[in-house]
């Protein structure tokens, strides 16, 4: 199960992302980063360099749209997964058109957001 | 722990954060209701409380959020505007989600909640005006049980102790050597004591938080404007000191705006801007914190509070109007003196002034009164910073040895017994111009071995008297002599049944005696 994927996190509770962090670990997701808005995540990610972000959209100071673009900007190819409310439909919809490559709804289950991660893993 | 208690602890933690978050920002938003900033932060906090509970599939903390932050939404939006009812209505779920989040199996009535959010003007006047109940408040930290801490600083008291004793054993046959071996373990020992005491100490924060929302509440309920100013949220007290004066505070606090502060009509016509102003201040001064709370209102009536004394028969015509300001101040802490011309619920549901005096000097504090009338009045709470450890002067009275805080102590006299005059039949001394009653402490606890005071015009007679301050005016209590000023490492004397109620707790002294610590007082108390 173990793998060498990077994983950066995204979000400014952190209690969101330490659940989150321990699905990914026990689902083979060995590293697994940390950043806590989307300042953080532009600074993290470009000194990770993460294999895929799960990404928060509302946070204090850079939010995640803004982020997400920052970061597209950075690396074009970089593979964003939202993580959002079912209200933010719209919301979701602008970052896809940005270029994140898929969405997570809250509240997830462990399958849920290994899957959407897995799926955007594999088709790029 | 499991996981899920692991999350939980988590839960629990940020959770108290944002509903902090979200009463801090609900009040600054009232004050700016346009304030982007305060809306965002309001509706980020109630967004990320929304998506932590339906992680943990705490369904009714996750509708109430979702139906908090849609109103946050729309007035960010400006499709709705920021009614006070609206304003109570909110502060209301925020109470109810911190029980909530508290108690995990707690259930409420959800849609009676959100029928408030969404029609708050009508629910809120049929709800009334009791929203007080209170916000608990917490700060991320590591938890220690408090026990642990007072078996702690039981341990540094013992240490303490003991080293005492081991410098009188050694007294005059150490060697060099060995004496700065001991200086160096004594200040090891004080740097533990120190550190031990900073464990306990927690800001001031952690209780004056919930004030604002129950001074707010209450002024909304008695109409009036009331804007509250903190400062010296840092300051930072021991924590039963803390927990001991929590209740004096908010009595002070509801007093301010019950009777100190006026209607906005009648501080229109008194010239004053409608919105009263209290002042909350922490001050940290020696090894003593100051609380002062202030307010700009009407002040206390003290030619009331002279004809009330006189008419429930306090004191007597004649010595009423001898009275002067200070002492028709003093008369305030009595039992049985309200001066409040209606009686409201606010006043019903707490102690009188007399209790909270009490309540402040049971924990060695003072309270100060200072009152201007039509200005406003400033109580002030002088406390000790911590309990445990306190600084004492060893005094001899009979065979006996007590300690008296240094923390109540103004000064130490010797007189000659030609200096002590009656007055009223009561002897007194004149100290820098000032009238100074003086007791004598074997006298009080019965002793007939002790010193008495004995008038003897000739002279000759000298008398030692500590003089300490009670509630801003100086006693002498005469002793026969007293030793030297030490640390004194407090043991509760729970359990024991004191044949006098002066004393609050004792000590261990250096060569290994017990000794009772004598509360000033309480003895002044029960020699009047």
């Amino acid at each position: 199960m173990a793998n060498s994927v990077k994983v950066l996190v995204v979000d400014d509770a952190a209690f969101m992302r330490t659940v989150l962090k321990q699905i990914l670990i026990s689902n083979g997701f060995s590293q697994v980063y940390e950043a806590k808005d989307g300042a953080e995540a532009v600074e993290q990610y470009k000194k990770v360099k993460p294999d895929i972000v799960t990404m928060d959209i509302v946070m204090p100071g850079m939010d995640g749209i803004q982020a997400t673009k920052a970061i597209l900007q950075i690396d074009p190819r970089a593979r964003i997964v939202m993580v959002t409310s079912v209200e933010q439909k719209h919301v979701v919809e602008e970052a896809i058109q940005l270029g994140a490559k898929g969405y997570v709804v809250k509240p997830f289950d462990a399958s849920t957001v290994v899957e959407a991660l897995n799926k955007v893993l594999k088709s790029s | 722990m499991s996981e899920r208690e692991q999350l939980r602890e988590m839960f629990i933690q940020e959770a108290h954060e944002h509903i902090q978050h979200l009463n801090e920002y609900l009040l600054k938003l009232e004050e700016e209701p346009e304030n982007r900033e305060y809306l965002d932060a309001l509706f980020r906090s109630a967004h990320t409380l929304k998506g932590m509970a339906a992680t943990m599939e705490y369904d009714q903390i996750r509708e109430l959020c979702k139906a908090i932050e849609d109103i946050f939404d729309r007035l960010r939006k400006g499709e709705e505007k920021l009614s006070p009812e609206m304003a109570s209505a909110l502060f209301k779920c925020f109470d109810i989600l911190q029980e909530m989040v508290d108690d995990e199996n707690k259930r409420i009535d959800l849609d009676a909640y959100l029928k408030l959010l969404s029609n708050p003007s009508e629910a809120y006047e049929a709800g009334g005006a009791d929203s007080s109940s209170q916000l608990s408040t917490k700060t991320p930290t590591i938890r220690v049980k408090m026990e642990d801490l007072d078996t702690l600083v039981n341990l540094v008291g013992e240490l303490m102790i003991a080293k005492m004793r081991l410098d009188q054993t050694i007294t005059g046959r150490a060697s060099d050597e060995s004496r700065q071996v001991l200086m160096s373990l004594g200040r090891l020992i004080s740097d533990i004591q120190y550190h031990t005491m900073r464990l306990r100490l927690v800001p001031v924060e952690q209780i004056f938080n919930r004030f604002p929302r129950m001074v707010r509440d209450l002024a909304r309920s008695l109409g009036k404007e009331v804007r509250l100013e903190m400062e010296g949220l840092d300051i930072e007290l021991d924590r039963t000191v803390l927990d001991a004066i929590t209740d004096p505070l908010l009595h002070i606090l509801r007093n301010a705006v019950d009777h100190g502060i006026e209607s906005p009509e009648e501080r229109r016509r008194a010239g004053k801007p409608s919105t009263g102003t209290i002042k909350l201040v922490a001050t940290r001064v020696g090894d003593r914190v100051a609380i002062m709370v202030e307010d700009d209102g009407k002040g206390i009536d003290l030619e009331k509070i002279r004809a009330r004394a006189i008419e429930r028969g306090i004191v007597s015509r004649a010595e009423a109007e001898a009275m002067s300001e200070e002492d028709l101040i003093e008369l305030l802490g009595t039992p049985g003196l309200s001066t409040s011309e209606n009686v409201t619920d606010v006043s019903g549901r707490g102690v009188g002034l007399d209790v909270v005096r009490r309540q402040v000097e049971s924990v060695g504090g003072q309270l100060k009164i200072e009152t201007k009338k039509g200005q406003g009045t400033r109580m002030t709470i002088t406390i000790p910073l911590s309990l445990a450890i306190i600084g004492g002067l060893v005094v001899n009275v009979g065979e006996e040895r007590y300690i008296l805080p240094l923390s109540s102590i103004t000064t130490t006299v010797q007189v000659d017994s030609r200096e002590i005059k009656m007055i009223h039949g009561k002897p007194v001394i004149t100290l820098r111009d000032q009238v100074v009653p003086v007791i004598s402490v074997a006298d009080i606890l019965g002793m007939s071995n002790g010193r008495n005071v004995i008038m003897n015009a000739d002279g000759g007679e000298k008398y030692t008297v500590v003089v300490i301050d009670k509630g801003g005016k100086p006693y002498g209590l005469i002793v026969d002599s007293f030793d030297r000023k030490q640390e004194i490492v407090i043991k509760h004397l729970d359990g024991l049944s004191m044949s006098s109620s002066a004393f609050s707790n004792a000590t261990i002294l250096p060569d290994g005696r017990v000794a009772l610590i004598l509360d000033p007082t309480l003895l002044i108390d029960m020699h009047s």
